[in-house]
């Protein structure tokens, strides 16, 4: 179609869309006269606008978004036999792994094999642990427990082939309906005695939930995957709630619903776990609502730890009480006050499956108890529970034998039944009405609100009673509000554009600027959000009064930003102070001081001696501006008054160190002090009116290191890890590695046995310092430090001593050992055009000999110190390509197809222990994992298969081993108390 | 203050090299926002509610605040990024569409499936390649509806956010759009 139809189709399109669909054709007609298939066109065009809906009417996002999930290349085994096993088809994908039907040829039977999911292999002492609990399973002999054919491995992956049963589970049978009281206790009364079972061969099942819960089409039932849990547990046995979570939200455990308090805490386990999870299950079955439950898995974990469940009776009228009290003994939060073993649970759902309901659940109790508990009579609800032995003795037991020794006595029975009942119910309510309460203490501390995290944004209202946040969860920033002191948290505006929050003054509306930099206002308890003014460049600060506001606009004329003030309404705007040049005022923003005198910003400035930031104070009548502090070594960010005027806290980081934290400075004095300064990022400060509660983002960096058992990468295991980030990784022996780490503040090289014993730091308090790798002949680390300012090779000894620096460039980086432990190729770029280009220095330093003068990435020399592998532009504007190039230099012999960047591929390419391939890692949906590329061609081949996080670094060793430092980063809302 | 960011320098500097006409500077560029796009987008799809609905303005947005620092950006140029973003999104998930597809091709393998237990995997909407080779088409018609096309769908960008990139009326997104979409619309459906 040439473009003048186009054109004219279009025009009539929307003419004809205009009018009513009767009068259409007439309209066409008339309009296309004798151009029938211009009509036709239109005709067409104008019926696909009706059909096409909601086509493309959301992002891509939405669109695809499941297909990248469900794409985890499960179906690529599929017809494929491994081991006895040829494989059919994909029955269900979870946490754990994929589970396919699958045929067992020798046995002729059909079989359900489960994969485990690589991440879950890293560490080799958890999959020795894991084999020898589902071999130890595999000798349960329980028809309620699905038999374990086999535990086995088969081309590195681990799996497990169990019985096929032909069923469903018991979260598809509840998804479908509510079931009976007595159905459920049929389920619980086939669950336990596997469970009693399993405890008594030693074997804790750990995540007993109704997905692990097999309804047999006969209604018999399977308990499945006994002892897997356990895998899934953090590898450190110190683990706390806070790793649990991270754990959980990282990749791994699917639900928290059913964990014990015990187990969330990280704590031991033994069967009593098991007892509580059941408890979980019947009352879901029952009520039809988990009892423990929250929009996230951290306030699930509150509630578990901390709230009672609605009382039974309250979701099912029908409940008896005796079920209700067997449920809450079984959810005893305390271990001591549950019951002891599953046989117990057991004895007890027996007794109820056997009593005759109306004996437990007389009316005339029931309402009995009701008006007592209504009446104000403060039964103290745990001593009546103790009354009851929580000994190994289940209590329907106790009450059953007393009616024995009492026959007598059935009033007595009537009243130790009706006790129970009533102070049961008088516990769960005193309790459901303290969990309304905050359990904060009142003593200094931070208390961590989240453990999701995905918070982006928080702030705290003037008074201290909300934090308003931005959660980037499922959609990138949902706005919500949560009350201090509770764990419930409201949404209060649909998922938008939500930037950095901050309140005004009367708390009655919260200011935000999008990605465009358009300043919103939305009303604190949700509304419609407002346009309030453009092109504001940073968060705004309030004045006193509420009045004004004060923000950092940009390239308002050319190169200048300001400082702008503007009535609360947008209106009125009008610059305060100008600054020019490269330097200029900082996007985090300014703080307006608590007497309306001065607004206090923080800005970048260069001298002779190099960068440096200050923090100034501007007075608002346009005065003399007044420099409260100027510092080289601290980045600095957000700011925010205390309310008494005594001083700010900022964000600000140590150069070294690269995360910021945050500190305090006096006014006027200008004298800096810590409120933190530990391993964590903060980002995003807020304060209350009375300066009692500080809101901060605490940004936690996890990595670890991994290597290969034996050279079998489907077998890694862990060597350390820790919070903080990860650098770059080198082996310095076969049984030594060198990494960077910021865990100690400041960027540092360490070295570790690949034991994960020997960990020791080699640098220490002199700048940054990463990049190592040590000589082959086992004399040197060569490094790269900015310790007297500008970036330079160093070498040191194995052992960290005999520190010399080796190159003077300024802009030195990346150093590749050759084998011959001769020289050093590295990066050097140019301070003038930031170009890199490759250059060589001796193991003793002197003059640097360039080696090419094309646009380079990190090098690696290849094992035989023939060849440099590195990616490579061949002229500006191209593609980059790894390149193959002689030691000596020039242009390279080889260019690979490998995607690289020098940015983009921080982690470089490196040689193959073989020096026949180039690994390189490479990031695919999302997630990184190494390949490797044969240099002679053919295609590149996936060597590892992480299903999460990112590859920081990897390294060969020369006897084959693979290292891999591996990384993922949270944020979370943190309230500080006390902090001043 | 984010946590800085390693690269930040880099694709800063890039962005501004860009921003002042370097082509080269958006070859480098591109493989950076990719990657970064890329995990944001596995980390948002990994998420405990994933029945919610995913922003691609705020994935884009977050991208961006990771890997720029702000502290030394003077630039405006926001708007272009978002233009880049869209580009990228949709070269990513058609590259991954094909990867998809000749994977698919070389199985050839009968499923065997029980009506009882067999796992549903969800297919795309919109088949991305067809619909790419679509776009293309549309912008050798009209390259300012295909534009417009890109930024909505694969940049996830608001009616008034395309008219503010694109520097037209909020009225004529919305004409084009509706062109655009019953154009793509009848490519995509058997008839044409």
């Amino acid at each position: 179609m040439n473009p003048e139809r186009w054109h004219k189709m279009d025009e009539l399109f929307h003419s004809a869309l205009e009018l009513k669909p009767g009068e259409r054709g007439v309209f066409l007609a008339n309009a296309c006269p004798g151009d029938l298939e211009l009509r036709r066109e239109v005709d067409s065009m104008l019926r696909h606008h009706d059909l096409a809906n909601s086509f493309i009417e959301s992002p891509v996002y939405e669109d695809i978004a499941e297909t990248i999930l469900a794409d985890d290349h499960s179906d690529d085994l599929l017809g494929q036999t491994l081991g006895q096993y040829e494989l059919l088809s994909v029955v269900g994908k979870g946490g754990m792994g994929v589970v396919y039907l699958a045929f067992d040829v020798e046995l002729r039977r059909k079989v359900a094999l489960k994969f485990l999911h690589d991440d879950l292999l890293g560490d080799s002492q958890r999959v020795q642990r894991f084999k020898q609990e589902a071999r130890a399973a595999s000798a349960l002999n329980h028809p309620n427990i699905l038999t374990i054919h086999q535990v086995g491995a088969v081309q590195g992956r681990q799996f497990i082939a169990t019985e096929f049963v032909e069923g469903e589970t018991l979260r598809e049978i509840m998804k479908r309906r509510r079931l009976s009281i007595a159905e459920a206790v049929g389920m619980a009364m086939q669950i336990t005695p596997a469970l009693a079972a399993a405890h008594a061969a030693d074997i804790i099942h750990r995540d007993i939930k109704p997905e692990n819960v097999m309804v047999r089409t006969d209604g018999y039932i399977k308990v499945l995957d006994f002892g897997i849990a356990k895998l899934l547990e953090p590898a450190s046995t110190d683990s706390n709630l806070s790793t649990l979570i991270n754990t959980a939200e990282g990749t791994i455990i699917g639900t928290v619903q059913y964990m014990s308090p015990e187990q969330a805490r990280g704590l031991e386990v033994d069967g009593r776990t098991d007892v509580w999870s059941v408890g979980v299950m019947l009352y879901e079955m029952i009520t039809g609502e988990p009892p423990f439950s929250g929009d996230t898995k951290s306030d699930t974990v509150v509630a578990i730890l901390e709230r009672e469940p609605k009382p039974l009776t309250k979701l099912t009228a029908a409940a008896p009480a005796a079920l209700e009290f067997i449920i809450s003994k079984a959810l005893q939060k305390e271990v001591t006050q549950r019951y002891q073993s599953a046989n117990d649970l057991l004895a007890d759902l027996r007794q109820f499956q056997e009593q005759p309901k109306a004996e437990l659940n007389e009316p005339a109790l029931a309402t009995g108890a009701r008006r007592l508990s209504q009446s104000g009579t403060r039964q103290p609800g745990r001593q009546t529970l103790a009354g009851v032995p929580a000994g190994s003795t289940s209590s329907a037991e106790y009450i059953v034998s007393e009616i024995q020794q009492h026959k007598r006595g059935a009033a007595i029975v009537l009243l130790i039944i009706a006790v129970a009942v009533i102070g049961l119910v008088v516990w769960l309510s005193k309790l459901g009405a303290r969990n309304q309460v905050a359990p904060y203490p009142s003593t200094m501390g931070m208390n961590k609100l989240t453990a999701s995290g995905k918070v982006k944004s928080a702030a705290i209202s003037p008074d201290g009673k909300y934090i308003a946040y931005v959660l980037a969860e499922g959609n990138a920033g949902s706005f919500w509000l949560r009350q201090v002191g509770t764990t419930s948290d409201i949404q209060i505006a649909p998922p938008g554009d939500f930037g950095l929050l901050t309140f005004s003054p009367d708390g009655s509306y919260l200011y935000y600027k999008n990605f465009f930099n358009d300043l919103y206002q939305i009303p604190s308890i949700g509304g419609a959000r407002k346009l309030v003014l453009k092109q504001v460049d940073s968060p705004v600060t309030f004045s006193p009064d509420g009045r004004q506001f004060a923000f950092v606009r940009d390239q308002i004329a050319g190169d200048d930003n300001a400082l702008m003030i503007a009535n609360a309404d947008g209106t009125g705007e009008r610059k305060l102070v100008t600054r020019k040049g490269p330097e200029g005022l900082v996007h985090d923003g300014p703080a307006w001081s608590p007497d309306g005198r001065i607004i206090v910003c923080a800005e970048g400035g260069t001298d002779v001696d190099g960068d440096f930031m200050k923090l100034t104070a501007f007075p608002t009548d346009g005065g003399r501006e007044e420099s409260i502090l100027t510092d080289r070594s601290l980045g600095i960010g957000r700011l925010v008054w205390l309310r008494d005027g005594s001083g700010l806290v900022m964000l600000a980081n140590e150069r070294s160190s690269q995360s910021s934290q945050l500190k305090f400075i006096s006014y006027p004095g200008g004298t800096v002090r810590n409120i933190t300064n530990d391993l964590n990022g903060y980002d995003d400060v807020s304060i209350s009116a009375d300066a009692s509660s500080l809101v901060s983002i605490q940004r936690m960096a996890f990595s670890t290191v991994l290597v290969t058992d034996s050279g079998d990468i489907g077998r890694m295991r862990v060597v350390t890890s820790a919070g903080g980030d990860y650098g770059n990784l080198a082996w310095a022996a076969d049984d030594k590695l060198l990494y960077d780490s910021n865990a100690g503040g400041s960027w540092d090289i360490w070295s570790v046995g690949t034991k994960g014993s020997d960990r020791k730091q080699l640098t220490l308090n002199a700048g940054s310092n990463a990049e190592s790798s040590a000589s082959a002949d086992g004399r040197y680390i060569v490094f790269v430090s900015n310790r007297t300012g500008t970036t330079n090779l160093w070498r040191m000894n194995l052992d960290g001593g005999d520190t010399r620096q080796l190159t003077n460039g300024g802009n030195d980086e990346f150093p590749s050992l050759s084998p011959d432990s001769q020289w050093i190729v590295f990066v050097r770029k140019s301070s003038y055009s930031g170009k890199a280009s490759l250059w060589r220095v001796s193991i003793n330093g002197g003059e640097a000999i360039q080696l090419t003068d094309n646009a380079v990435g990190r090098p690696a020399v290849s094992p035989d110190g023939k060849l440099i592998a590195c990616s490579y532009q061949n002229e500006p504007g191209r593609e980059w390509r790894v390149a193959i190039m002689p030691f000596s230099g020039g242009k390279p012999i080889k260019l690979l197809e490998i995607p690289a960047h020098p940015f983009w591929d921080a982690p470089g390419v490196k040689w193959s222990p073989d020096g026949r391939a180039i690994t390189y890692h490479l990031k695919r949906d999302g997630i990184d994992n190494i390949w490797s590329q044969p240099i002679s061609g053919g295609n590149p081949m996936q060597l590892t298969h992480f299903e999460s996080d990112d590859v920081i670094s990897f390294a060969w060793s020369r006897a084959g081993e693979l290292a891999i430092s591996h990384g993922t980063e949270t944020g979370d809302i943190v309230l500080l108390k006390n902090f001043r | 203050m984010s946590t800085p960011n390693p690269r930040a320098d880099a694709v800063t500097q890039l962005l501004m090299d860009w921003s002042a006409g370097d082509q080269e500077a958006l070859n480098q560029l591109m493989p950076l926002v990719y990657r970064e796009l890329r995990r944001l987008a596995h980390q948002h799809l990994n998420r405990e509610n994933p029945g919610r609905t995913l922003q691609t303005t705020d994935l884009v947005h977050e991208a961006y605040l990771r890997l720029v620092d702000q502290k030394r950006t003077r630039w405006q140029n926001r708007a272009h990024f978002y233009g880049v973003a869209a580009q990228l999104m949709r070269r990513i998930l058609v590259d991954r569409a094909r990867h998809r597809r000749r994977a698919k091709r070389g199985g050839g393998v009968a499923m065997v499936s029980l009506d009882e237990t067999a796992v549903v995997v969800p297919q795309p909407k919109v088949d991305m390649i067809a619909f790419d080779e679509a776009l293309t088409r549309l912008a050798r018609l009209d390259q300012r509806k295909a534009r417009i096309v890109e930024l909505r769908y694969f940049g996830g960008l608001s009616v008034a956010e395309s008219a503010e990139l694109l520097k037209i009326s909020a009225v004529t997104v919305m004409r084009d759009w509706k062109t655009a979409k019953a154009w793509l619309h009848r490519e995509l459906s058997d008839e044409s």
